[in-house]
């Protein structure tokens, strides 16, 4: 295991004093990574901050081994996000021309890629579930939310079979609208 | 068929039931593909529920040292070589302590005034409709709508605490909450609130945004409260407002 491995840790942990050693260490580099490549101060803030949270999403859904320094993994993930945004920004004539002279194994490129792709389809759910109205909405959170059907049925006030039904039909829903959506190929499911 | 899925993965068919399902399952690559997207979407929202709280708590966290560590200026104070400026101290201090005497009236009692007047302006809260309420078992989140659109936060707080608390899943709600801990003066109780909302329902991100800015008005850190206008993306429907109050401030 990787000694940087602790900064995982902080994440999971919410380490305050950790995760400010993050920021005083590597927050700079990654400014600078974005100012130079069509960003402002703002956007470098976001990305850090988004980067960050999407490796604390991955961490906790699996055990999270990192293979190499956290300060390139880090890099790579902001790199990546950013270059996303710039696609959907469609700027024209961006060129990262150095990679902060970091060497970086194949698998941690796989690996945050994965952060990445993690990131998009948890979006992508939030927004399709929006666009499924409350009472589905509610309906899968509850039914997310670790708790057994009929005591979600009990909460909603209707019946087992009902609800039993109706998460069907919702999650048909939701998996139509998923699979309808641009970015769905791309995202690996 | 969906209701097949979820009964197949509860493992909840058995017999010739079971046998039939597998073997269209065999025979038919559409419904695999279902049910694997199926399976991979209750994995990762279950999986997101468990890590919701620990994120909210980081997403503060984050935020914290974000406004610590990046400026919204464009260019951060750690980047700036002080040696350059070296030649430029003295009489850039002598000019800043003479600028400080002169605006400092001002700042201190005209500024508050004008800050204050502008969030008077921009602080308008939609009501919650009372339809919210009427169907809802919750006689105290009725009351609490009540409250909340006759502007009397602070009755309206504990009901829609109480309610939110339980269920996270009506950003409208929760926006509400956060509104009445604004209206309070509970400034950190707000920022998490909105922080949350942010972090949890997409479609309210720019509403929480505006509010969050409106909460450093109020204390009257106008820097963070600029900083944060200027995050909402022009798409957005609190832009315009946004951009307005960034030009007054």
């Amino acid at each position: 295991m990787h000694p940087d491995q602790r900064y995982i840790t902080a994440l999971l942990t919410n380490d305050r004093q950790l995760i400010e050693d993050i920021y005083k260490k590597y927050s700079g580099k990654i400014r600078w990574m974005i100012l130079q490549n069509n960003g402002d101060e703002t956007d470098a803030a976001d990305i850090f901050q988004e980067s960050l949270a999407a490796i604390y999403q991955k961490a906790v859904k699996q055990d999270f081994i990192l293979t190499c320094p956290f300060e390139s993994f880090l890099y790579l993930v902001c790199k990546n996000k950013w270059i996303n945004e710039l696609n959907k920004r469609k700027t024209r004539n961006v060129t990262f021309t150095e990679d902060a002279g970091y060497s970086i194994g194949e698998d941690s490129i796989q690996q945050a890629a994965l952060v990445l792709q993690q990131e998009e389809r948890k979006n992508l759910l939030e927004q399709k579930l929006e666009e499924l109205g409350e009472g589905c909405r509610k309906l899968l959170q509850l039914s997310w939310s670790g708790k057994a059907m009929d005591e979600v049925a009990s909460l909603l006030n209707v019946t087992y079979g009902y609800v039993r039904k109706k998460k069907s039909e919702c999650m048909a829903k939701l998996i139509n609208l998923v699979k309808n959506a641009p970015q769905f190929n791309a995202l690996k499911w | 068929m969906f209701e097949k899925i979820e009964s197949y993965l509860n493992g909840e068919l058995a017999g010739e039931e079971l046998q039939q399902f597998e073997a269209q399952l065999a025979a038919d690559p559409a419904l695999r593909e279902q049910l694997l997207l199926y399976q991979n979407i209750e994995s990762e929202m279950k999986q997101q529920h468990i890590g919701k709280e620990g994120e909210t708590q980081l997403r503060q966290t984050l935020t914290e040292l974000n406004s610590q560590y990046f400026t919204s200026s464009g260019t951060s104070a750690e980047v700036i070589s002080i040696k350059s400026r070296k030649r430029y101290i003295w009489p850039a201090a002598a000019a800043a302590i003479l600028i400080v005497c002169m605006v400092g009236y001002w700042l201190v009692f005209r500024q508050g005034d004008t800050d204050k007047k502008l969030y008077a302006r921009y602080a308008v809260h939609q009501p919650i409709s009372q339809q919210r309420g009427a169907g809802d078992s919750s006689r105290l989140l009725q009351e609490a709508i009540v409250f909340y659109n006759q502007k009397e936060y602070i009755n309206a707080l504990p009901g829609l605490l109480q309610y939110t608390d339980k269920d996270r899943s009506d950003g409208e709600l929760i926006l509400a909450a956060g509104i009445c801990e604004l209206e309070t003066e509970r400034y950190p109780e707000a920022l998490n609130t909105f922080d949350y909302l942010a972090a949890n329902h997409p479609v309210f991100v720019n509403q929480a945004i505006w509010y969050k800015a409106l909460v450093y008005l109020k204390k009257k850190d106008i820097p963070a409260c600029k900083k944060l206008l200027q995050s909402i993306p022009a798409n957005a429907d609190t832009y315009k407002k946004a951009q307005e109050l960034f030009q007054k401030l």
